[in-house]
């Protein structure tokens, strides 16, 4: 087992679908300039007839919107506080500009990253836990060991809601190319981790009348840190 | 039709069948009301009538049931829920059981008040929480209509309106413009909201 505390969380995204949002392409604009009116920091990635996209760019919360659904995610969030209160605000701008009243799915993802030294360390966590149960002797017919493990399932709840768990060991690059005098730190950066992926969705459609993007990732992020506490014990 | 169009032609019907259901509810109170000797009949009515909307619904609307707001915030460890919809939530549904028994002992005068003054208490619980704009214009006008009926008993269509204005607040926590009109419209129905400023000469 290891300490939920020590788990870096690396990516979250809240992403809502909805139908009917053909409304997209009379008020793209009217949208994006009421998020600015908002949150002057936005900056337009790019716009089309297709999707839009946004970000803010200090604490790089990116916004996707489309006439069939609203992503909004945010790499290496300091806390849920800045991303869920965008999330609130542009979701509610967006669906009152396109008349939306319901979403067909809510579908809300961490991305956390655990260091270990290699992916042996990774493997025995998963055994531990009891999610690889594959026999020395089994794996000694084919070869010598297994290197990448990599194990994905989703648990319902009575066909209200979901989670999709991903767990994998991932041995990454970190490539950047900057000139010559330039001097940067990737201390940061761990290349060695087992990946935690969940993402909570929803199987029933969602009234917006009881969505609250605050109360939803804060719900979710305690929930699944419960979660590890009960699959890795 | 597709899953998709479905969901929509079939949200708006389960709606219209549920408007349908508070109609028949509060038309044969106001008969009670109005013709006492019909109590009897208009309760029988009621029932038939009530049973009838039951049975079209399961006959014709296909289940389109929306996730509860309980089962989004769904929390997977004990103690008390911190998040705020579900506190509002929580609020409604602890409060709505004074209704409930004041509607079922409507008769018993002293059973009903005493359930109803439980009841008005609501409005300060959400005195501690901060509420986005229209929904906090609901409350403020709840507390007015449950002021203006101080001084004698609350009568049945007022309980019943109670009843259904609680239930839209309990799905409806982030209010739109629109509800937030139909809860006005009702309680303007059934109270007298514009008190406080009755007798106020406005200068023009």
């Amino acid at each position: 087992m290891f300490n939920v505390d020590s788990l870096v969380l690396e990516q979250i995204i809240l992403e809502v679908r909805f139908q009917h949002g053909y409304l997209y392409w009379d008020n793209c604009g009217k949208i994006w300039r009421d998020i600015l009116k908002k949150h002057p920091d936005v900056e337009a990635n790019s716009i089309s007839a297709e999707s839009a996209s946004l970000v803010m760019k200090d604490s790089e919360i990116g916004l996707k919107f489309s006439h069939d659904n609203i992503n909004i995610s945010q790499p290496y969030p300091d806390n849920l506080k800045l991303f869920s209160e965008f999330a609130d605000s542009s979701i509610n701008i967006i669906t009152g500009h396109l008349n939306i009243d319901a979403f067909t799915r809510v579908g809300n993802r961490f991305f956390y990253t655990l260091r270990v030294n290699d992916s042996s360390e990774a493997m025995d966590l998963l055994k531990k836990a009891g999610f690889i149960n594959c026999s020395d002797e089994k794996i000694k017919e084919i070869g010598d060991q297994i290197k990448e493990p990599h194990i994905k399932f989703a648990i319902t709840k009575s066909d209200d809601i979901g989670h999709t768990f991903s767990f994998r060991y991932l041995d990454r690059k970190l490539e950047l190319k900057m000139p010559k005098p330039v001097k940067f730190d990737t201390s940061q950066f761990i290349n060695k981790v087992l990946s935690l992926d969940v993402d909570f969705y929803t199987q029933k459609p969602v009234d917006l009348a009881i969505f609250n993007a605050k109360d939803l990732t804060k719900n979710n992020k305690r929930n699944i840190e419960q979660y590890f506490k009960i699959l890795f014990q | 039709m597709g899953t998709k169009q479905s969901y929509k032609t079939e949200e708006t019907l389960a709606e219209s069948i549920q408007e349908l259901r508070g109609s028949i509810t509060a038309k044969t109170i106001e008969i009670a009301t109005n013709a006492p000797h019909l109590l009897q009949a208009t309760e029988t009515l009621q029932t038939n009538l009530l049973s009838e909307v039951s049975g079209f619904e399961e006959a014709h609307v296909t289940s389109t049931e929306k996730l509860a707001a309980e089962r989004l915030y769904e929390s997977a460890t004990t103690g008390k829920p911190e998040i705020y919809t579900l506190k509002i939530i929580n609020i409604i549904k602890e409060y709505k059981k004074y209704l409930l028994n004041s509607i079922e002992n409507y008769d018993d005068e002293p059973t009903r008040e005493n359930e109803m003054t439980l009841f008005r208490t609501i409005v300060y619980e959400f005195d501690y929480l901060h509420l986005d704009d229209n929904l906090r214009d609901a409350i403020t006008a709840l507390k007015t209509a449950l002021f203006s009926v101080s001084k004698e008993p609350f009568r049945r269509e007022q309980i019943v309106s109670l009843n259904i204005i609680v239930d839209i607040i309990k799905q409806n926590v982030y209010m739109s413009e629109s509800m937030l009109i139909k809860i006005l419209n009702m309680l303007d129905d059934n109270f007298n909201i514009a008190y406080p400023v009755e007798g106020l000469n406005i200068i023009e």
